[in-house]
């Protein structure tokens, strides 16, 4: 009777730790595996994205619409579209490509119109930049990490406060979204309950949401040319994307207001040559709203009076000039008055008599 | 034969006539002792090798490790059963008694689980919690006789007996056994999984019969003797049950869309205390006489072990097929030292008869059922719209007067509709027989039951 206890009991242990041990085991179903890198999606950790959907691939090879997963629970199945997204995200486009190619097939197939849409724009990126790549044109490291602007248009610390500063000043006057709203968009856009849930369901706006979000974060910290590639990626997916239109918008002000400060920059640096070439520049660009056009003015009728000042002819086209400017820069809301610290009293008196 | 002998082996046979509470009872309930839910019961009930919902526990507990969500479920039960003993002709004697006995509706809740499966690291461990009421007592019937004439034969003396008149029965029970359940399915493999669960067996019935015969008894040999056999037996009951038992599981996931599983629920003794009242007033001429028998005490009862074994198949993703065989050991279901009708002995459980045999009752039998089930999806815009159907035979634990086996026949209908985090199904069985149940009337009862399931189930 003893044996026979010690026996039982031997084996209720054995059970045990064959269920304790048996973690390493343990291998979680594709649908898990799936759901886990929809999660790393949202995140944007792509290396994980690929590990995990690799993993549900080994699993379950197949895409699918309304794939079964546990009693009356069915997602849609689309491990190569966010495979290839990962990919593309990362810069493979090789294997983005492959990806897309695959997904592609699937969705038309089973009439994913949306879905093979977009698939289609983003396939088309892939083999854009495979063939720059080919041509050496544009080093594929800078649609990886969305780099610096290049050295033309990368602002500098103090143009970055320049333009956040006078963009800020802009956007009080004239601009409906100022940039701190860009970033409560963004936020928006992330915590919103209906959208969450469409993404769970729409691959399409997952790209959409997560691309904007992408785009308006590099505009917040003046990476210009990589929001305006985000921007335009999103333009592929959506002609009329609402955001992505506002956002070039935004991008072009934000150049031009730094166009802008660089011009006002190089006259007191004596250069009044390079100023009025960069603000007639800024002037044609026609980017820099309702303000950023009247300081244009400002500072041209400025240096035409410098001109004139300078002509020993004192030819009156500088003055004419000055008029005009002057003229242009009078929006009736403020009156413009030139500082005495910073402009010679000539030039005060004249743009007082040309008024 | 003398005068008061005919007068009781009239009293007698009419009794016996008479279905007696257990029996009523019991042949709806106890032979589909199986588990919950609309979605289940709409495919047959056969969803041992399915289990993959928040009902998963009472069909086969090593199904809550498919689960992944958080869920809750409520099921509502509604049924109302009808039997006929139909009033039959014969060239011999003429006609038989018939009955029609019908069961109120009756509405409870049948089962309601909470599931919280979690990971710890690889492991994934999903407990359960539920209650079932495992077997339900409500019942409210009323059977009346059909007037006709009653033959019968003594097995002795070869006298031939006749009893003319009518009878009724009246039942009012309510209560069932309850079961709570703390369930746990786990993963070992991704092809296998593993369940347990403890069920605690509680609660029980109580209520009334009134059942009563009015009428001409007499015999071949004496035609001309007519006695009257008016009566009325009065009885009360309480039944209530404590113990503990367990179910094992096992679900083998051969391929994604072939699943095997298994599941074997222990024997165990309960204690049962008991009440009853038995008072029997005669009617007849001469005055009224009364009979009063009353018991009550604590028994043990043997409750069986059962096993089923499940297949599920799954060619599409919106189409499953399933077939269940579950067997329950019914001949081992012993009511111990139960006092009854003045006697203390052992007898069968359900159906209260004694082992040694009394009269012409046979003994209790293994019940069988083979249980077949089919479900398919319909993609709505935004909902999913499950339609199920299915079928099973029921093969009773106790047979009819020949010895027969009593096979009970039935089909299921469901339909659900899932919307977001909610699932509400609905589910119909109509289920019906007929056999030979009564040792004197030689007609086949003929029994249908309807019932109808409610289920709401939420998971996050």
């Amino acid at each position: 009777m003893i044996k026979m206890k010690a026996e039982r009991s031997g084996f209720i242990w054995l059970l045990l730790g064959v269920f304790l041990l048996s973690g390493g085991l343990l291998a979680d179903k594709w649908y898990r595996i799936y759901d886990q890198s929809l999660a790393a999606v949202k995140r944007g950790d792509w290396q994980q994205v690929i590990t995990l959907i690799n993993e549900s691939l080994t699993k379950k090879d197949k895409p699918k619409v309304q794939a079964r997963t546990v009693g009356m629970e069915f997602i849609d199945y689309f491990p190569f579209y966010y495979l290839g997204m990962a990919y593309y995200r990362l810069g493979q486009y090789e294997n983005a490509k492959q990806a897309f190619e695959k997904s592609m097939d699937f969705a038309e197939s089973s009439k994913k119109e949306e879905i093979a849409k977009s698939l289609g724009n983003m396939l088309a990126d892939c083999r854009n930049q495979l063939v720059k790549k080919v041509a050496g044109s544009e080093p594929i490291t800078e649609m990886v990490k969305p780099q610096p602007a290049s050295i033309e248009t990368m602002p500098s610390d103090e143009k970055k406060e320049e333009a956040i500063s006078v963009t800020y000043q802009q956007s009080q006057i004239d601009v409906p979204v100022s940039v701190p709203q860009k970033s409560n968009l963004v936020k928006k856009g992330v915590t919103s309950t209906e959208t969450e849930q469409a993404k769970d369901t729409d691959p399409l706006l997952t790209l959409k949401t997560d691309l904007n979000r992408e785009a308006y974060a590099l505009l917040k910290t003046c990476e210009f040319d990589a929001a305006q590639m985000k921007f335009n990626a999103l333009l592929q997916l959506d002609a009329h994307y609402p955001k992505a239109l506002k956002g070039l918008e935004k991008i072009k002000m934000a150049r031009c207001v730094i166009q802008i400060n660089q011009g006002i920059r190089l006259y007191f640096e004596g250069d009044i040559d390079g100023s009025e070439r960069i603000l007639m520049q800024a002037l044609a660009d026609r980017g820099a709203g309702v303000l950023g056009l009247v300081r244009v003015h400002q500072f041209l009728a400025i240096i035409s009076a410098e001109r004139y000042l300078c002509d020993a002819d004192k030819n009156p086209k500088f003055l004419q000039s000055v008029r005009k400017h002057l003229r242009e820069a009078d929006t009736g809301a403020t009156e413009f008055k030139p500082d005495s610290r910073f402009f010679s009293p000539k030039v005060i008196h004249i743009l007082n008599e040309s008024k | 034969m003398g005068k008061a002998s005919i007068v009781l082996t009239a009293l007698f046979f009419v009794c016996a006539a008479l279905p007696s509470q257990d029996s009523i009872i019991s042949e709806t309930n106890f032979s589909s002792v199986i588990g919950a839910g609309a979605r289940a019961l709409g495919m047959g009930g056969a969803f041992i090798a399915i289990a993959d919902d928040a009902t998963a526990a009472s069909w086969n507990p090593a199904g809550l490790a498919q689960l992944e969500r958080f869920s809750l479920s409520v099921v509502n039960r509604m049924d109302s059963s009808r039997a006929l003993i139909p009033a039959r002709g014969d060239s011999v004697t003429n006609f038989f008694m018939g009955a029609e006995l019908t069961q109120a509706l009756s509405y409870g809740i049948d089962f309601a689980s909470m599931t919280m499966p979690f990971r710890i690291g690889k492991v994934k461990i999903v407990p359960q919690v539920s209650y079932q009421r495992a077997i339900s007592f409500n019942l409210s019937s009323r059977q009346n006789g059909i007037p006709a004439l009653i033959p019968d034969e003594d097995p002795t003396s070869g006298e031939k007996y006749f009893f003319q008149g009518n009878f009724y029965n009246e039942d009012d029970f309510i209560g069932g056994f309850d079961m709570l359940s703390a369930s746990l399915g786990t993963r070992l493999f991704p092809w296998l999984n593993l369940g347990f669960s403890f069920n605690y067996w509680m609660n029980g019935y109580k209520g009334e019969q009134v059942k009563g015969a009015s009428g001409i008894f007499y015999t071949q040999s004496h035609p001309d003797i007519h006695m009257n056999a008016d009566h009325e037996v009065l009885e009360g009951r309480t039944f209530d049950i404590k113990g503990v038992n367990f179910n094992l599981g096992i679900l083998i996931e051969i391929s994604e869309n072939l699943k095997l599983g298994a599941v074997y629920k222990t024997a165990f003794t309960a204690d049962i205390d008991y009440w009853n009242k038995t008072h029997i007033i005669d009617f007849r001429e001469g005055g009224d006489k009364e009979n009063v028998h009353e018991a009550s005490g604590r028994s043990k009862l043997l409750w069986p072990r059962s096993f089923g074994l499940g297949i599920s198949y799954r060619p599409s993703d919106p189409l499953t097929f399933s077939l269940d065989y579950t067997n329950t050991e019914w001949s081992k279901g012993k009511l111990l030292n139960y006092h009854f009708d003045g006697k203390t002995r052992d007898v069968y459980f359900p159906t209260l008869h004694s082992p040694e045999g009394e009269g012409r009752l046979n003994p209790q039998m293994d019940a069988e059922q083979i249980r077949l089930g089919m479900e398919f999806v319909v993609f709505g815009e935004k909902i999913l719209i499950p339609l199920r159907a299915g079928f099973f035979t029921d093969s009773q634990y106790f047979s009819d007067v020949s010895g027969r086996t009593v096979s009970m026949t039935g089909f299921t209908a469901g339909m659900g509709v899932k919307f977001q985090l909610l699932s509400f199904d609905v589910a119909v069985i109509y289920q019906s027989g007929s056999y030979l149940s009564n040792p004197i009337s030689y007609s086949l009862d003929e029994k249908s039951e309807l019932k109808l399931y409610f289920s709401v189930i939420f998971s996050i």
